[in-house]
């Protein structure tokens, strides 16, 4: 499976900040998927309020004396711990994290988020591929679950075709993408559809690549 | 024999002098003959007697001169005149331009205020065009002659008064008039362009106008949406235009002397609306029923009636001159080609056969010629401009090889068409000859798209 049909907007969070920082908010991520058991990917939100956390995480940890910060704090070294409750503290150094409900954040973080993915296609085409049908039931089950979300489903294309015939193209995408997801059982009156043709790329370069992500259609969240 | 063939083309002119728009003209120093002239053929007969066969007519028009100077502002105000006035009749392409530093030699030869036919002759003009300038108040004054050289002759005379600041549009309006009664030629000065733009915002794009020759760029929407895919009123006095101010793609018109817009068709998506050469009727395209098929409303917005059934997108129509034919895209075929139908969806039948992705069909407003434009993809190329002559059922390529060119829109008079092209950069607006010869470029700022040619504004009824 392609896994280059994802326009990966929670990596590219991930991307912005500081290396350290990433690889803390890794762990992170992978423990909220333990602790959501089999829950969806897409708990990934958590990603955009992680810069304040990692601080408070690894300050407890007795391996932070890797760092020159944890020596120079004497009191912390002593700390007031036992070795065996340092031993008997859980993994993660004390860390302990809670999914955040997608539908307290806001909805420009939610759509940030990553919680639908864009479905992308073929030049000239609305026709829906295996990969454009597989991401677009893992966004039926996340509509699915969250049954108050209503979304716009916008038709897009890449610069390639005229001005007038992508309007209409981009109509027929956004109408295909949502007529599968009702046939997955998302509500019709949940979904409204509007063609932006090849107005507003998502990426501006001219080539392959740009032309490839350019051809989608986006699910834009409107209500919650 | 040759003063009757002359005069012809003047009741024609006086007839016409009633009906025109925003200056008041009166024949100068020529008699004013009845009102009740015949409309004739125009000028075409006085055009024969001047031209000589297999040679280009020369025409010669000088510097305009203030008729009584007060300063250096009045003279320089007369020359820029006679610029633009030079630039429209070139534009037009009927006439050989008479090279500047030949006036300077037949003028040397004449006596101060008078015209030395013999001079200009030779020289090797065959029309000249004498302008004098005078400025009263906030009125500018222009009495304009035209000489046929050889014949000796003032065939041409009148005096324009206009606002001082429409001084512009004054020289177009000559120039239109030095086309109309030297060649029976329609010209295209007082036209404009209606395009849309994101020059404002990168994130939006108006509705914005300019004259033909890309003077006076100003907008006409400023509601920071989408607003695309203009479409003139036959009187030049509205747009109709989709716009995304409200969400979703709708229809509005623009009345642009009345500083009022409506919406038109709002229920659904819209797009692409295609104003009838009689002003009834817009056609467009629209999802209402599920696919883009084409429709069409009363201008009013009522009468909404479906003209296509096909699983297939159906969008972009455009009439043909006669009202009673439309043009549009269709990928029925599994391609965006071209298609024609009756304006009341019947009579289908393929147009373009050529190229793997045609679509913006234009039909030309020409009455002499049957022919349509529209850009097309040959091979896997970005696109070109082509044209398809009904009569001769032949496609020729107007654009070759220089970025893609799109949206192809017909001056009025059948002549021209202006269109985009990315050969510079970004989606920039360029008009052409229908020959594909005499490529300009009127926009610079921002991606601009789907530039439509307009007929200059009518009088208000």
């Amino acid at each position: 499976m392609k896994t280059s049909t994802t326009i990966a907007r929670p990596t590219s969070v991930l991307r912005s900040l500081s290396f350290p920082v990433r690889g803390v908010a890794a762990v992170l991520l992978l423990a909220a998927l333990v602790a959501g058991g089999c829950s969806s990917v897409n708990r990934e939100p958590a990603t955009a309020r992680l810069p304040e956390t990692p601080g408070a995480g690894t300050g407890t940890a007795g391996s932070s004396t890797a760092g020159s910060t944890g020596a120079t704090t004497p009191e912390r070294a002593s700390g007031g711990l036992t070795e065996e409750e340092i031993l008997a503290m859980p993994p993660g150094g004390g860390v302990s994290s809670e999914a955040i409900d997608p539908l307290t954040m806001d909805l420009a973080d939610l759509n940030a988020s990553g919680a639908l993915r864009d479905v992308l296609f073929n030049f000239d085409s609305a026709d829906l591929d295996g990969a454009a049908r597989a991401i677009l039931e893992a966004n039926a089950a996340w509509l699915l679950r969250y049954p108050t979300v209503e979304i716009l489903v916008e038709g897009h294309c890449d610069e390639r075709g005229t001005v007038e015939y992508n309007l209409a193209l981009g109509e027929e995408r956004a109408r295909s993408a949502r007529d599968y997801l009702a046939s997955l059982g998302v509500a019709s009156d949940r979904m409204r559809t509007i063609t932006y043709g090849k107005e507003f790329p998502l990426d501006p370069a001219h080539d392959e690549e740009a032309w490839r992500i350019n051809r989608r259609a986006h699910l834009e969240i409107v209500a919650r | 024999m040759m003063l009757a063939s002359l005069r012809r083309p003047l009741l024609a002119l006086l007839a016409a002098a009633v009906l025109t728009a925003g200056f008041q003209a009166f024949s100068g120093t020529l008699p004013a003959w009845g009102a009740s002239a015949p409309k004739t053929q125009a000028a075409g007969d006085w055009y024969l007697d001047i031209t000589r066969p297999g040679a280009p007519v020369r025409i010669a028009i000088p510097d305009f001169r203030a008729a009584a100077p007060m300063g250096e502002a009045e003279p320089a105000a007369a020359v820029a005149m006679s610029d633009v006035i030079r630039d429209d009749i070139s534009f037009a392409g009927v006439y050989r331009m008479l090279p500047p530093r030949f006036y300077r030699i037949a003028e040397s030869g004449s006596a101060p205020g008078a015209i030395d036919y013999y001079q200009w002759e030779s020289v090797g003009a065959d029309i000249l065009v004498e302008g004098v300038t005078d400025t009263g108040g906030d009125q500018l004054v222009v009495e304009v002659r035209l000489h046929a050289v050889r014949a000796q002759e003032n065939v041409f005379a009148r005096r324009y008064t206009a606002e001082s600041g429409a001084s512009r549009m004054l020289a177009h309006r000559i120039a239109d008039d030095i086309l109309l009664q030297a060649g029976n030629y329609q010209g295209v000065a007082r036209t404009r362009i209606a395009f849309a733009t994101n020059r404002r915002q990168e994130r939006a794009k108006e509705i914005y106008l300019m004259d033909y020759d890309g003077h006076d760029q100003r907008p006409v929407t400023a509601n920071g949406s989408l607003n695309l895919t203009p479409s003139w009123s036959p009187d030049g006095r509205a747009l109709s235009y989709i716009s995304y101010r409200e969400g979703a793609p709708a229809l509005y018109l623009a009345f642009l002397y009345q500083g009022r817009g409506e919406k038109l068709v709002g229920e659904h998506q819209s797009f692409t609306p295609a104003w009838s050469p009689d002003g009834q009727w817009i056609a467009f395209a629209s999802n209402r029923d599920g696919q883009s098929e084409i429709y069409l409303a009363a201008a009013d917005g009522s009468e909404v009636r479906r003209l296509t059934d096909h699983r297939a997108i159906d969008v972009a129509p455009t009439w043909a001159p006669n009202g009673r034919t439309l043009a549009f895209t269709s990928d029925r075929t599994g391609q965006p080609q071209i298609y024609a139908m009756d304006r009341d969806g019947l009579n289908l039948r393929r147009v373009s056969f050529e190229g793997m992705y045609n679509d913006s069909a234009a039909w030309s407003p020409s009455r002499s010629r049957s022919e349509i434009a529209y850009a097309s993809r040959i091979e896997r190329q970005p696109f070109d401009i082509v044209v398809h002559d009904f009569e001769t059922r032949q496609t020729r390529q107007l654009t070759t090889g220089r970025g893609s060119n799109e949206s192809p829109s017909w001056a009025p008079n059948g002549e021209h068409l202006v269109f985009t092209s990315n050969r510079t950069g970004g989606d920039q607006v360029f008009t052409m000859h229908r020959d594909g010869s005499n490529v300009r470029q009127l926009t610079r700022d921002g991606l601009n798209s789907t530039p439509r040619w307009g007929n200059p504004p009518a009088d208000p009824p």
